[in-house]
C-alpha cells in the first residue's frame, strides 16, 4: 500500500516531510529505525507542545512565584515564604471554604453523575420524542450561568417563589433555603448537579451504546435481574466513561465561580462560600495576590488528589476497555 | 470622607457663580481638536449600553451621537456589569491592554489607584480649567475625591441617595413620609401585608459594594461614624449597634422586612420596589426616572433619609460615577475629548433630562431645563446635598469593609438574639486586622 500511494520514506515523492526528514538524518520519519530515536514527530508537535505548556505551565509557575511573596495587587513587595499558605490554613473561613468546596464537589458529582445516568437508562431505549428530551435535559448545561442563577434565585426566594405559591395551595409549608445556613449549601449542590446532568447525560448514554447487547441479554438469560444487571453488569462497563465524567465534573466544579456568586454570593454567613469564589474575590476583589496564588494552588492540588484518588479506584475494577 | 455642610455648599455656590460669570462655561472657552483628533475611535468602558432601554442607556446613545457630531470622534462603548468595572479595569491596564476611557466609581476609586491603574488629570485639567472654574464643581476638588493631591477621574454625573416611598401606599394609609425611624416602623408596619413588605434593604454578599451606603446614613445620622479620621474601623459604637439593631428589629420584631433581604442583592431590592412589593427603600436618584417610568412618577415620594431627630435628617450619601483615562491609553487626548464633553453643560442637561441625573456642577443649574417643573425633585435633591450631603467612604479597602459590614450584618439578621455589640466588636477587629495585613 505504502509503495503504491507512493508514501514511503525513500521511494515515495519528495514531500516536505521527507525533506525534512533527510535533513534530521536518513531514517528519522515516523518510526525509529535501527534503535535510532525519531525526532521528527516530536518537531511536529513542538508548536503546540510549546503554546499548551505557555498556558499551563506558564499560570502555575506564575501562581508559584506569586503564592510566596507579599503583593500589592500585582507587585511583589518581599519573599515571605510560605506564610501565605500559613495564614491562609490557619484561617477559620479557609477551613470552612475547604469543607464547603469538599461538599459541593464530591456530592455534587455524585448527584450529577447518577442522574445523568439514570435519566440514559430511561432514554436509551426510548424511540418517541428522544430527541426532544435529550434537547431539553441539556439546555441548562449550555445556558449561561447567570441566567441559571437568576432563575433559581427567583424560584428559591421564599417571599416571591412561584414554587412556594403552588406550595401554599396545597396547605405545604414554603421553600426558602437560601436564606438558611444549613440549606443554602445543599440548594446550591443540587442546583448546580441539576445544571451539570446534560453533560453527564451524554457521556452515559454515549457509554451505554458501546455496550455489546449480548452481554445484556447473557445476563438475562442468566436470570439476572433488572437491578443485577444495572449492579453488576452495566456500571462496571461503564467505569471507563464514567471515570471521565468524574474528573471532567470533580475539575468544572472546584474551578465554578458564576452560579454560586449569584446564587447566593458565598451567603449567608459564608455558608457557600467555596474556594473558587474565595478565590475569585481575593485576586480580583481584594486583589491579594499572594493568598489568590496560594489558594490557587491548594485547588490544583485538591484536583490532581482526587482525580488520582478516581482513577484509582475506578481502574482497580475496570473489566472491559 | 467628606460632609458638604450646608454653609460650605452656599459658598462654592456663590464662588461657582462669580467664576462662571467670569469664565464662562468650559465649552465654550476650550478648542475644540475637531482638526487633530476627528476620525479617532476611542474604547470607552460603561456599565451602560447605548443600544439599551432604559433610560441612562438612552441618554448615553444621544451624548455619544453629539459628541461625533462635535468632535468627529467615535465612541465605541463597551459595557460590563458595574460591579466589576473597576476590577476589570485594573486587570486590564496589567494585562497592557486597557480602554481609552473609563467609567470610574467613587468608592472603587482609590482602590484602583492602588493598582496605579489611572492617569493623572492634573495637567490636563490646569490646561483647561482655571481655578476660578474649578469651583463650579460641586464634588470633583473635594478631599474626598482628590487621592494623593491629584485628581484622576471628573464626576460624571451625582447620585445622592434619598428614602422612596410609595405616595398612593402612603394616602392609602392615610400617612405622611417618615421623618424619624420610629415612624418609618410606623408606616411600615401600616404598608405591610398581602405579600408586601413595608421597608427593605440588601444584606446579599452578591453586589457587594452597595451595602455600605445602608449604614453610612443610619451610623453617621446617629452621630457614629464608621471609619475614623486614620480609616480605621469604629463602626462599634453606641449609634453603629442602634442601626444594626435597627435592622435586625425590622425583620425580626416589627416584621416589616422580609427575611429574605439577607439573600437580595441592590438590584433585586430596586425591582421588588418598581414591582410594587415593598413601600420604602433607600435608593439613589439614577435610578428615579427608572422607577418614576415603572411606577408612575404620580406613585413615587421622595423623602430624606429618617433619623431619631425629626428636625435633622440622616446625611444623603452622595456617590456616583466619574470618568478616567487608564494608564496605558491608546488615545488620551480622544479621551479626554470625552471626558471634557461629558461634564460639559450640553451633556450635564441630556444626562439630566433623560435620564434624570443630576448635575455635576452649579452652572448646570442655571440652564432653562433645571427650572422647570420636570425638574422639580432634582433642585429637592440639590438642596438636600446641600443641606446634609456626605460623600460615600472612599479607601483602598471599600470592598473588605464591606464585606466584614454585612458579614455582620446577616449574623444579626441569621440570629435575633444576637449580641449586636459583640458582633460588631468582632467585625472591627477582623476589618482593622485587614488593614494591618
Amino acid at each position: 500500500m505504502s509503495s503504491a500511494t507512493g508514501s514511503g520514506p525513500s521511494s515515495g515523492p519528495d514531500t516536505v516531510a521527507t525533506r525534512w526528514s533527510r535533513r534530521l538524518g536518513e531514517g528519522l520519519l515516523g518510526r525509529p529505525r535501527g534503535g535510532r530515536f525519531d525526532l521528527f514527530p516530536y518537531l511536529l508537535m513542538l508548536p503546540g507542545l510549546l503554546l499548551v505548556m505557555f498556558v499551563t505551565l506558564y499560570p502555575i509557575v506564575f501562581a508559584v512565584d506569586y503564592s510566596l511573596m507579599r503583593t500589592r495587587v500585582f507587585k511583589q513587595l518581599a519573599f515571605v515564604g510560605l506564610a501565605n499558605y500559613a495564614r491562609l490554613f490557619a484561617d477559620p473561613r479557609f477551613q470552612t471554604n475547604l469543607v464547603n468546596s469538599l461538599f459541593f464537589v464530591l456530592v455534587g458529582v455524585a448527584l450529577t453523575w447518577t442522574f445523568g445516568l439514570a435519566l440514559a437508562l430511561l432514554l436509551r431505549r426510548q424511540r418517541w420524542g428522544n430527541a426532544i428530551l435529550k434537547t431539553i435535559v441539556l439546555i441548562p448545561w449550555v445556558t449561561n450561568q447567570v441566567v441559571l442563577a437568576l432563575m433559581w434565585k427567583w424560584l428559591l426566594n421564599g417571599e416571591f417563589s412561584p414554587i412556594n405559591y403552588l406550595l401554599g395551595l396545597v396547605n405545604l409549608p414554603g421553600l426558602n433555603p437560601l436564606i438558611s445556613t444549613a440549606q443554602a449549601l445543599p440548594a446550591l449542590t443540587i442546583v448546580n448537579a441539576w445544571r451539570a446532568t446534560g453533560f453527564s447525560l451524554l457521556l452515559m448514554l454515549a457509554g451505554l451504546s458501546a455496550i455489546p447487547v449480548e452481554v445484556e441479554e447473557a445476563a438475562e438469560i442468566d436470570g439476572a435481574s433488572r437491578w443485577k444487571q444495572l449492579w453488576y453488569v452495566i456500571i462496571p462497563l461503564l467505569k471507563p466513561v464514567s471515570l471521565a465524567c468524574i474528573i471532567t465534573l470533580t475539575i468544572s466544579f472546584f474551578n465554578i465561580i458564576v452560579l454560586p456568586m449569584d446564587l447566593t454570593g458565598g451567603g449567608p454567613l459564608n455558608s457557600t462560600e467555596v474556594l473558587s469564589l474565595r478565590l475569585y474575590r481575593e485576586g480580583f476583589q481584594y486583589y491579594n495576590m499572594g493568598s489568590a496564588s496560594a489558594i490557587t494552588l491548594v485547588l490544583v492540588g485538591l484536583d490532581l488528589i482526587l482525580a488520582w484518588a478516581y482513577y484509582k479506584l475506578i481502574r482497580a475494577e475496570t473489566y472491559y476497555r | 470622607m467628606g460632609t458638604l455642610t450646608r454653609r460650605e455648599f452656599l459658598k462654592r455656590v456663590g464662588q461657582g457663580s462669580m467664576a462662571v460669570g467670569g469664565a464662562g462655561l468650559l465649552l465654550s472657552v476650550s478648542t475644540w481638536a475637531q482638526g487633530s483628533l476627528a476620525g479617532q475611535s476611542i474604547i470607552h468602558w460603561s456599565l451602560l449600553n447605548p443600544e439599551g432601554k432604559s433610560l441612562r442607556e438612552v441618554a448615553l446613545k444621544e451624548i455619544l451621537g453629539k459628541f461625533k457630531e462635535k468632535t468627529g470622534i467615535t465612541v465605541t462603548v463597551q459595557t460590563l456589569p458595574w460591579q466589576e468595572l473597576g476590577t476589570k479595569l485594573i486587570a486590564s491596564v496589567q494585562a497592557g491592554n486597557p480602554p481609552d476611557s473609563s467609567r470610574v466609581n467613587i468608592f472603587t476609586l482609590k482602590m484602583i489607584l492602588k493598582a496605579d491603574a489611572l492617569t493623572n488629570l492634573d495637567l490636563y485639567l490646569k490646561k483647561t480649567f482655571t481655578d476660578a472654574q474649578r469651583k463650579d464643581f460641586i464634588v470633583d476638588f473635594t478631599p474626598p475625591v482628590i487621592v494623593s493631591g491629584s485628581k484622576w477621574s471628573m464626576q460624571i454625573e451625582m447620585t445622592p441617595k434619598a428614602l422612596f416611598v410609595r405616595k398612593d401606599w402612603l394616602a392609602r394609609a392615610g400617612m405622611k413620609a417618615p421623618k424619624t425611624w420610629a415612624e418609618l416602623v410606623e408606616v411600615g408596619k401600616a404598608m405591610t401585608g398581602g405579600g408586601k413588605w413595608g421597608y427593605m434593604f440588601n444584606g446579599s454578599k452578591t453586589q457587594l459594594n452597595q451595602v455600605e451606603t445602608i449604614f453610612q446614613p443610619h451610623i453617621h445620622g446617629r452621630g457614629g461614624q464608621v471609619l475614623d479620621a486614620s480609616d480605621k474601623g469604629v463602626f462599634n459604637d453606641e449609634a453603629a449597634v442602634k442601626s444594626y439593631q435597627f435592622l435586625s428589629d425590622c425583620v425580626h420584631k416589627h416584621k416589616i422586612t422580609p427575611p429574605q433581604v439577607i439573600a437580595m442583592t441592590y438590584d433585586e431590592v430596586t425591582d421588588a420596589f418598581k414591582s410594587g412589593r415593598v413601600g420604602m427603600i433607600q435608593e439613589g436618584s439614577h435610578r428615579y426616572s427608572d422607577i418614576a417610568k415603572a411606577i408612575g412618577a404620580e406613585n413615587l415620594e421622595l423623602a430624606k433619609m429618617p433619623s431619631d431627630d425629626p428636625k435633622r435628617p440622616s446625611p444623603t450619601i452622595i456617590t456616583g460615577w466619574g470618568m478616567g483615562i487608564p494608564r496605558g491609553s491608546k488615545h488620551p487626548d480622544a479621551a479626554l475629548e470625552y471626558i471634557k464633553y461629558y461634564i460639559g453643560a450640553e451633556a450635564q442637561e441630556i444626562n439630566a433630562r433623560v435620564a434624570g441625573s443630576l448635575p455635576t456642577r452649579r452652572s448646570t443649574l442655571d440652564r432653562p431645563f433645571f427650572q422647570s417643573k420636570e425638574a422639580a425633585y432634582m433642585r429637592w435633591w440639590m438642596d438636600y446635598a446641600a443641606e446634609r450631603g456626605e460623600i460615600i467612604i472612599n479607601v483602598p479597602t471599600f470592598t473588605q469593609l464591606n464585606e466584614v459590614m454585612v458579614d455582620a450584618l446577616q449574623q444579626v439578621l441569621n440570629s435575633p438574639s444576637a449580641n449586636v455589640k459583640q458582633v460588631l466588636d468582632d467585625a472591627v477587629k477582623r476589618y482593622n486586622q485587614l488593614l494591618q495585613a
